[in-house]
């Protein structure tokens, strides 16, 4: 077991994070590219770039979001969220482990808050599977994917909950803790090539779809006005 | 479609950059100790014979094939002058980045330039490489410059073209043979059968010989990979005058060798003779009979594979002479590590795709170039798409291979900067346990010190003495030795096992007995070893008083630290009047009558004996 061990949190930690970081900066790298000459092509290159990329950063903004159309999903998708970004960068433990291994530390949160955050990330992601499961439109789109993924951040955030609660923690402490390593690792392998992707994606999301409606001149301003909303962009 | 040969091929040299990009990053962070199994004995390894002698070798295309076609006028070779000379700027370029990896401080690489120091081999050879890579450049610039709007540049420097290929067959007669000249002045180090007054015309005229073989290998891949008809008709050419090349090269070796008495070492049955025999067979004898056959010269695989073997040998060949051959009078053990490897081979695909990019996009071969720009366009054509889960924009054709090399780049970065060491290994040698409790000899290597373990009790109290020493034993023993737990000489060792003690402590319940109940848990609040091991492992030492840390010290310094202050102590005592006790020799010294005992005791072994 010790060598598993040592393994997972060694060769393995580091290969995830290397993927992660590097993965990552090719994706926006390509994106770019591939957005500009997307752009060149376009019929009609009247494209509102940078209010489109405004846009898709105010939808960071909770009380943006919140004022959206399906209310609760968007909360429970929040909760899972806040999770998300806070726990796995200011977790004590986890500061703590990067502080011996790389000697850099930033603030961390109280121990009860991160208690209270991964419980509210994992009711967040109950909820998110609940309501994929009970809309039929959601039911019918999903892939594999979106229930995998949805999965093994459950596993993660779970895993972690009682690595850090050994008390609590049904199974032996080192498959719990090989358990959590090797779902965290997966996720960080897993994010350039997913859906995960939009974490460094996310601003370019909507300049792409737009981009879409403009290799036809005048497509994008037909379905405007069907829709309803003539002089904003798709 | 792109054609799928090219495609794989450039997917392979882009995943070995990654690779080499990776430990590229490593040995500037952590230097040339970490990033290579060079040592202060073996300083020029696989780095300098291959990408700075070979590169320089494999860029002799270049200045041969100018002077077949501008000095002696074959028309017939026009064709293979800009891939020639296209290769031998490539080559010449990743002599500069190789040495850049090479030299201990590479940020004095443009010291030559200013500080002349003119009785120096090396100074010549900086002289030659800048010279010529800009000569190269110039001489490159017509066919960069062509379909460009720059058509005033281009004419004058296609003007230029005749002088400046003069002065750069002039250069590269006098780089090859500095390079030479190089190893002129280690005639001590530098093995009998490649060291001669003569080494740097031999490595003139072998430059020549490989300068054909590569030029034939470099034609025959291209057409290979972009599917196009074999100049054979060319190559047939060139393949007869490297015949007659390398016969000449044999014979200059070999009457070299007769005027030095060496030919017999050549059977000598050494693993040096052995070397020199097979580098001689792949890089001459054999290319020498297959040039000679029409058949193989009228089949371009067969020309392909004769010319890899001879450049191999030639490549061996600067790899042995300045490395290789020199192991006989260093007598230490160098082999590549595989980061060196990456670096090569990463220098090497890195050229490889600078040459197609210029290839693809500029009129190296104009011919070519139009069929892949008739490719290109009806690529261009075909109607995007965009990915399913990153939304982003795809196309065909070029983006695509954008996509896959920039991923394969990626990940092979990935696995280096995993996978490459992040320090000097740590020089170190283990610890041999003491033999017999009489006279025990501590220490290894050359620097023994015979420890007297029975005078030492009889003199210091008897039996009550041991724990004078001994601070720490393994849990239930008395008296464990030293190197039980100082297992290196010179490094500390980790003498804690967190498994074993989750496992004698009682499972998961018992993480609380040594972190408590605190979070997150930290290291500084860990409870004791001597808070556990008080009774079963500590003794009341007076040098070693605690007992709170995982970590032993190196053996050096546990043995350092507990003789010498009882030594230096004792000293000073009149009655032992042994003034001198407290000083190196006291212990570091030969002929004590401790080591004769020990010595009559266990004769030394026969190859411990004849070490220096
Ligand atoms: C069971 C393991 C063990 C054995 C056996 C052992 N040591 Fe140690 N030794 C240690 C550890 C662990 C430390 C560090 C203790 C600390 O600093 O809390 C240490 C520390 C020392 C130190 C102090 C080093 C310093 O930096 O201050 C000396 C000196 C030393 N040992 C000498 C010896 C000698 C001589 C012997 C054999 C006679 C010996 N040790 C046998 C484990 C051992
Ligand atoms: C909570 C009590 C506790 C603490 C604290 C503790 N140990 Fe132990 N240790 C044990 C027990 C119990 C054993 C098993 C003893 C046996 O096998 O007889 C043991 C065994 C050992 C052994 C012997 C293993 C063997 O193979 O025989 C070593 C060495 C050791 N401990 C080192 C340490 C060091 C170093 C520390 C401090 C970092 C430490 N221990 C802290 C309880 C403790
Ligand atoms: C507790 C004190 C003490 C310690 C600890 C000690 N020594 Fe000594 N050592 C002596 C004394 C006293 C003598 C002189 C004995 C004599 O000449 O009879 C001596 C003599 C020697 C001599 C012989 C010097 C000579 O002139 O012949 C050697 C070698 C030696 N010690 C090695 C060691 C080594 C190695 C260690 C550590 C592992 C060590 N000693 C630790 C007290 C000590």
């Amino acid at each position: 077991m010790g060598n598993v061990t040592h393994f997972v949190r060694g060769p393995l930690l580091v290969f995830a994070f290397m993927v992660f970081f590097l993965g990552i900066l090719r994706q926006v790298v390509v994106t770019v590219v591939e957005l500009w000459r997307a752009y060149e092509k376009a019929g009609d290159q009247h494209v509102p770039v940078s209010f489109l990329f405004k846009r898709s950063l105010g939808w960071i903004v909770p009380v943006n979001a919140l004022r959206g159309t399906r209310t609760f999903y968007t909360f429970a998708s929040l909760l899972f969220h806040a999770g998300m970004l806070l726990v796995p960068l200011f977790l004590a433990g986890h500061v703590e482990l990067i502080r011996k291994g790389i000697g850099l530390s930033w603030p961390t949160l109280p121990p009860g808050f991160s208690d209270g955050l991964t419980l509210a990330a994992l009711l967040g992601l109950a909820a998110l599977a609940f309501l994929r499961l009970a809309d039929r439109a959601s039911r019918t789109l999903g892939t594999f994917q979106d229930w995998f993924l949805l999965a093994l951040c459950f596993i993660a955030f779970l895993s972690g909950y009682w690595v850090a609660h050994p008390a609590s923690n049904p199974l032996p402490f080192t498959v719990i803790y090989l358990v959590h390593l090797l779902g965290a690792e997966l996720i960080l392998l897993l994010v350039p090539f997913t859906k995960l992707a939009h974490a460094a994606l996310f601003p370019f999301t909507r300049i792409s779809w737009e981009l879409g409606w403009h290799f036809v001149p005048g497509a994008g301003a037909k379905v405007r006005a069907s829709l309803g909303k003539a002089g904003e962009p798709v | 479609m792109e054609n799928r040969r090219i495609f794989v091929f450039k997917g392979i040299l882009w995943f070995i950059c990654g690779l080499a990009a990776a430990v590229a990053i490593l040995r500037y962070a952590f230097g040339l100790g970490a990033a290579t199994a060079l040592s202060d004995t073996t300083p020029w390894g696989l780095w300098v014979g291959f990408d700075v002698m070979g590169g320089v070798a494999l860029a002799a295309g270049g200045f041969v094939i100018a002077a077949i076609v501008h000095i002696f006028q074959k028309e017939r070779y026009h064709a293979a002058a800009r891939p020639a000379i296209l290769t031998a700027f490539l080559g010449y370029g990743a002599v500069a980045v190789g040495l850049l990896f090479d030299l201990g401080l590479p940020w004095h690489i443009w010291h030559p330039i200013i500080f002349w120091n003119i009785h120096s081999a090396l100074f010549e050879v900086a002289w030659c490489v800048m010279l010529y890579l800009t000569v190269l450049a110039l001489e490159l610039a017509p066919t960069i410059l062509e379909r460009t709007p720059f058509q005033r540049a281009y004419r004058f420097f296609s003007r230029l073209a005749l002088p400046i290929m003069i002065l750069g067959i002039m250069l590269s007669t006098l780089h090859q043979s500095s390079l030479g000249s190089l190893l002129l002045i280690m005639p001590f180090r530098v093995y009998p059968l490649w060291y001669s007054h003569l080494l740097p015309e031999l490595f003139f005229v072998s430059a020549i010989c490989l300068g054909l073989s590569m030029v034939m290998f470099e034609s025959s891949i291209t057409s290979w990979l972009y599917r196009r008809k074999p100049e054979l008709d060319m190559l047939s050419g060139l393949a007869k005058i490297a015949a007659w090349a390398l016969s000449f090269y044999l014979a200059f070796k070999l009457v070299d060798l007769f005027a030095q008495h060496k030919l017999g070492l050549m059977f000598a049955g050494t693993w040096e003779s052995k070397l020199f025999l097979f580098e001689m067979l792949i890089s001459t004898v054999l290319p020498i009979i297959l040039y000679s056959l029409p058949a193989v010269r009228r089949s371009p695989t067969a020309l392909w594979l004769t010319s890899l073997t001879s450049v191999l040998g030639f490549v061996l060949n600067r790899i042995d002479a300045s490395g290789i051959s020199q192991v006989w009078a260093t007598r230490s053990f160098y082999f590549p590590a595989w980061t060196e490897f990456a670096i090569s081979l990463g220098i090497v695909s890195a050229c490889g795709l600078v040459f197609f990019f210029i290839q693809e996009h500029f009129p190296v071969d104009p011919h070519e170039l139009e069929t892949i720009e008739r490719e290109r366009a009806t690529v261009e054509k075909s109607t995007p798409r965009f990915a399913p889960f990153t939304q982003v924009w795809l196309g065909e054709g070029w983006r695509k291979s954008l996509r896959v090399y920039s991923l394969l780049f990626v990940l092979a970065m990935a696995v280096g900067l995993t996978l490459a060491p992040k320090s000097e290994p740590a020089v170190d040698r283990p610890i041999q346990r003491a033999r017999g409790a009489d006279i025990l000899r501590v220490g290894d290597g050359p620097r023994y010190v015979y420890f007297d373990h029975k005078r030492h009790q009889d003199d210091n109290g008897g039996k009550q003495s041991c724990v004078l020493c001994h601070h720490l034993h393994m849990a239930g023993d008395v008296g464990t030795p030293c190197s039980e737990c100082h297992r290196g000489l010179y490094t500390p060792t980790n003498i804690f096992s967190h498994d074993r003690h989750v496992a004698r402590l009682g499972g998961d319940a018992s993480c609380v007995k040594c972190h408590g109940k605190r979070r997150p848990v930290d290291l500084a609040a860990v409870k004791k070893c001597s808070g556990c091991h008080e009774k079963d492992m500590m003794t009341k030492n007076p040098v070693v008083k605690v007992f709170d840390v995982r970590t032993a010290c190196s053996y050096k310094d546990a043995m350092h630290k507990m003789c010498i202050p009882c030594h230096a102590k004792k000293a000073s005592d009149p009655k032992l009047n042994k003034p001198n006790l407290g000083r190196c020799g006291a212990c570091h010294n030969s002929g004590t009558e401790s080591e004769k005992i020990y010595l009559a005791a266990f004769p030394p072994q026969p190859e411990e004996a004849a070490r220096p």
